[in-house]
């Protein structure tokens, strides 16, 4: 193993990685889900949170057997200044005599609410975080008469660890968006029309949750709730789950990838070990050791390697993933932090890496035991029958071109095993780099879609009161806006075939310029609805079905004809124009649906900015506009998503090195395999007169070949891989499919042409060391 | 083709340093005709196959002079040295070393190719030469020891060189083959002033050399020329 240190080094690597990233991916997921248990049993997170129905609802559930507790607390959003910024604040109601008994908060500065006080708020951490806030100081509501409100804790809350507002929305600017818990007296007796009533219901520890979940959720539906979301589906908790998920993925696909590398390059080592000593082998055996010595031995090589690659790969893994997970819970302000040495990951781990060396050496420890003593003794080796490439036999012509071209074509056919172990290394690598290449470009091209071609308001303004005419026209005038519109959203939930999809119906202006339209017609149909394509699979619904759809807020339902789907990447939204809406109201039966749509918390001004005109100043003249109560920057909400980008891009470049390193351990054997091998044929080469740069060159074109022909199935498979985790990490706040750009394909071909390059190094500069006496003068091996 | 002439003067090869330094060539010194058919002779670890590498430039000396054709090849650079073999030097291996993957035709293209001379054109010449244009298109592995060495020996002339060195050309091969191989490499020398150096340990074969150089533990032991040189076919070892 000294005299093929290097080769060994490479292989041992690659065995290191994929044991490595199996340990630290396999020990982040089950230390996160454990670190998220811990904080769901702890803080007692709702198994099922229902939104409206009627007012028998909670004791119906309590009577369901598997049902440990029922509670019921209202939530409001509304809007509210922290100092001189106005931001949507969830109150979210709870109990001033004791934490609920579902969905507890847990107070990390400052203290709990108390009887005494009238007006106290415990921040939720990130609202707390972004506006520096502590115990004492002060946010008021800003709606109706007002009301100050004194902020006596910090507290972290499972239902907000990711801070989602809804399931259609899970990025929002913390900047505009904060949770607060406060007295349920208060939120309660906010009307309808502002608060909703939320039933929380909590399984007994050793329930069936599916039996339970289906009684409640029947029961939910037969009480006309507008929203029924488990644990599973809660925003936050269906976001982050995306992550662990994976990682769980990732535990996985790794050791695969890494170990059949690893496995490969063992395989190409031994079988050329073996071959070089065969006069050895057939003396050993002539002498008497017996197959099964002979067999062991060169098992032993395996061994060894995936042994020692193993216990590596399991130290560093373990330690890895303690350090992501706690990474990962600072990061994401995780309540609590799981980490555990468990012992499946050091067996399996283990496992992994011995097993991977001793199966592939297998094959050339077998080969070893059946060379036949006397013809090994004599040192000759079976000669190769040449013939020409497949390339030839395919194209004839290539047959004319010079000899040193088609020695390069056949080489690659000289040994079918490790021309394959090429192919493999730049095939794996492919995958690795193109899956997780494809998950960022399809997250940014989600993103620019979303942002630059859906949704392409610059801001929305929340009025004091409604929006009236005379108020758009001011907005209007503003210097640096070229246009407002009058945009409704409504909190709406659709049930069909006993599935509920809670969402927003939003009310464009005919003719809008704020939103971009993805349907068939590329446009808001005059009359009925479009709805996101989700809908379709979610509800069992089709284009021509009238829906229901539940305004819990407003206690009222209307009825609207689904006339195309839209295809965006985010949530599942319904959209109509805004006078459709008011005229189902109407045909609902609501009285004056003009005022209830005029409604400051129901309708807002989109505004489209001059590009002209610098940014910061036209949103600073909105905010002074009278009537204007506080402008939501669009474009913040892009600039924190893509910073978040950066995490990707961070993990895309960590995969990039993996797969150059799992391609150019690969490369790196098989071509001092292959340059050992015919050591004998270029110092023949040589001391005919041919340059060291002319035989570099035919050892390099053999290698780009095979690496050309290793690209197809790696960027083919690359691109199914990437499709494939897309799908996994769909959901109803996520439309991932994947958008892979050229660029990245591209990218990811041209650093295995590199790799491929400088694995070619160490052994061309060998051909250019070769001691051509004392080559030439060996017999071929 | 130009005349070469061989001159070595104290010529010394020495591998390693210090306690393990072993001395292979020791001053030696001789100086050849061209068109001279010249056997180096000596036991095992005498130096023959050192001289001969130091003939073909394979590698270099550790002092002394070696000049090859007015040229000092003793003190040559890396590229020098490739160029000297290329153009003056033609190699004969006892294993033959033929690239298994070429046939017989491309084995002796290959070589006319670095020299930039018609390689199809030549290689037919040289395999017609050597008998064996049936064979063209025959992989290394179809063909007999002695066919293999046949064409190693039109690679190895299919560039005209001055020089063609042998080692132990016959090493591998039967009575039979060995004598058609001797007759062979003697008929390279006919009718030009090619120079043919061969190295073995036989000295049978070294009858039918024109100059005998022997060999012992590095030194020139002996320096003959051989008035009666032998007919290959008349060999028997």
């Amino acid at each position: 193993m000294r005299r093929q240190r290097w080769q060994f080094l490479a292989v041992g690597a690659t065995v290191v990685i994929g044991v490595m990233m199996f340990a630290a991916t396999y020990d982040s997921y089950r230390n996160l889900t454990a670190s998220y248990e811990q904080t769901y049993d702890r803080l007692a997170f709702a198994d099922m949170t229902i939104t409206g129905g009627d007012e028998s609802l909670p004791a119906t559930i309590e009577a369901i057997p598997g049902v440990q507790s029922v509670t019921v607390r209202h939530t409001a959003d509304l809007p509210i200044t922290i100092g001189e910024d106005t931001l949507r604040g969830r109150m979210v109601g709870m109990p001033t005599d004791g934490q609920p008994a579902i969905n507890m908060i847990d107070i990390e500065t400052g203290s709990y609410l108390t009887e005494d006080g009238e007006f106290e708020a415990a921040a939720e951490v990130h609202v707390a975080r972004t506006f520096d806030l502590v115990p004492g100081d002060t946010f008021d509501i800003v709606v109706g008469p007002g009301q100050e409100f004194e902020v006596v804790g910090i507290a972290a809350s499972a239902e907000y660890i990711w801070p989602a507002a809804s399931t259609q929305e899970i990025f929002l600017d913390p900047n505009q968006f904060g949770v607060f818990f406060v007295d349920e007296a208060l939120v309660s007796q906010l009307p309808p029309s502002v608060s909703a009533r939320e039933t929380l219901v909590l399984y007994d520890d050793d329930a069936v949750t599916e039996d339970v979940g289906a009684a409640v959720h029947d029961a939910a539906t037969d009480a006309d709730a507008t929203g029924i979301l488990t644990q599973a589906d809660h925003p936050s908790n269906s976001t982050l789950q995306l992550d662990v998920e994976g990682f769980g993925a990732m535990s996985v696909a790794f050791p695969i990838l890494f170990l059949t590398a690893a496995g490969m390059a063992v395989y190409v080592l031994l079988t050329r070990i073996v071959f070089s000593q065969r006069s050895i082998i057939g003396t050993l055996r002539a002498s008497g050791m017996s197959a099964r010595e002979l067999r062991r031995h060169y098992l032993s090589y395996g061994l060894w390697i995936g042994t020692v690659g193993a216990v590596t790969g399991v130290v560093i893994g373990i330690i890895s993933g303690s350090l992501m997970t706690e990474m990962y819970t600072g990061l994401l302000d995780i309540p609590d932090t799981v980490i555990v040495i468990r012992p499946f990951t050091i067996i399996v781990g283990l496992l992994f890496g011995v097993i991977a060396g001793a199966v592939s050496a297998l094959v050339p420890a077998r080969a070893a035991y059946k060379i036949e003593p006397a013809e090994a003794m004599r040192g000759a080796a079976p000669l190769m029958t040449g013939g020409k490439s497949t390339l030839e036999k395919i194209i004839p012509s290539l047959s004319k071109l010079p000899v040193r071209t088609r020695m390069t074509l056949r080489g690659i056919g000289r040994s079918k095993r490790r021309s394959l172990s090429t192919v493999l290394g730049v095939t794996l690598a492919l995958v690795l780099i193109l899956a997780s290449g494809g998950m960022i470009d399809s997250i940014i091209n989600m993103v620019q879609q979303q942002f630059e071609e859906i949704a392409v308001q610059d801001a929305s303004v929340l009025a004091t009161e409604s929006i009236t005419d005379d108020l758009l026209a001011d907005i209007d005038a503003v210097r640096g806006v070229e246009r407002a519109e009058r945009v409704a959203g409504l909190g709406a939930s659709v049930t069909s075939d006993g599935e509920t999809l809670a969402t927003t119906l939003q009310g464009f202006e005919a003719g809008t310029e704020m939103h971009g339209w993805t349907n068939p017609s590329g446009g808001l149909p005059s009359t009925g609805l479009l709805a996101g394509a989700g809908i379709a699979d979610k509800l069992g619904v089709a284009v021509g079905d009238h829906l229901t759809i539940d305004l819990p807020i407003h206690d009222v339902s209307i009825e609207l004809e689904l006339i195309e789907f839209v295809d965006e990447p985010m949530g599942i939204p319904l959209y109509a124009q805004y006078d459709v809406i008011t005229e189902a109201l109407r045909a609902a039966g609501v009285g004056d649906p003009e005022a209830l749509m005029a409604e400051p918390t129901v309708t807002t001004a989109m505004t489209l900015f001059d590009p002209a005109i610098d940014r910061t100043t036209t949103i600073e003249d909105l905010e002074d506009t009278e009537g204007v109560l506080a402008v939501q920057d669009a474009r913040s909400l892009y600039n924190l998503i893509q910073d978040y980008l950066g995490l990707f891009y961070a993990f895309t470049g960590i995969m990039l090195l993996f797969g150059g390193i799992m391609a150019f351990a690969l490369m790196f054997n098989t071509i001092s395999v292959n340059i050992a091998e015919r050591s004998t044929e270029f110092a023949t080469l040589k001391a005919s007169g041919m340059s060291d740069r002319m035989i570099g060159w035919m050892i390099v074109g053999e290698n780009l070949l095979l690496t050309l022909i290793g690209i197809v199935p790696g960027v083919i498979l690359g691109i199914w891989m990437a499709d494939l985790f897309m799908g996994l990490f769909s959901n109803d706040s996520f439309n991932m499919s994947l958008t892979m750009s050229p660029v990245t394909v591209v990218i990811a071909a041209a650093s295995m042409i590199v790799v491929a390059l400088l694995s070619l190094i160490p052994g061309v500069h060998s051909v250019k060391r070769l001691d051509i006496g004392a080559v030439v003068r060996e017999r071929a091996v | 083709m130009s005349e070469p002439t061989v001159v070595a003067e104290g010529l010394t090869k020495i591998y390693g340093e210090g306690d393990t330094a072993t001395t292979a060539l020791d001053d030696v010194s001789f100086s050849i005709s061209p068109g001279e058919f010249v056997v180096l002779l000596g036991p095992s670890g005498s130096g023959k196959t050192t001289l001969l590498n130091q003939i073909g430039a394979l590698e270099g000396a550790t002092s002394g002079s070696l000049v090859v054709n007015g040229s000092e090849i003793a003190g040559m650079s890396d590229k020098e040295r490739t160029e000297y073999r290329r153009s003056t030097v033609g190699f004969v291996f006892q294993f033959y070393n033929l690239v298994p993957t070429l046939t017989a035709h491309e084995n002796v293209a290959l070589i006319a190719e670095i020299t930039g001379d018609e390689p199809d054109a030549r290689s037919e010449v040289m395999l017609d030469s050597v008998g064996l244009s049936d064979r063209a298109e025959y992989f290394p592995g179809q063909m007999s020891g002695g066919q293999q060495q046949r064409v190693a020996i039109a690679r190895g002339i299919v560039k005209d060189p001055p020089l063609l060195l042998c080692d132990e050309p016959t090493g591998a091969l039967d009575l039979e083959t060995g004598r058609s191989i001797l007759e062979l490499l003697k008929s390279t020398t006919q009718g030009t002033d090619r120079t043919v150096f061969l190295v073995t340990h036989n000295s049978t074969i070294a009858e039918m050399a024109d100059r005998v150089i022997r060999l012992r533990d590095g030194k020139v032991v002996g320096d003959a020329v051989n008035p009666n040189p032998a007919l290959p076919v008349e060999l028997r070892w």
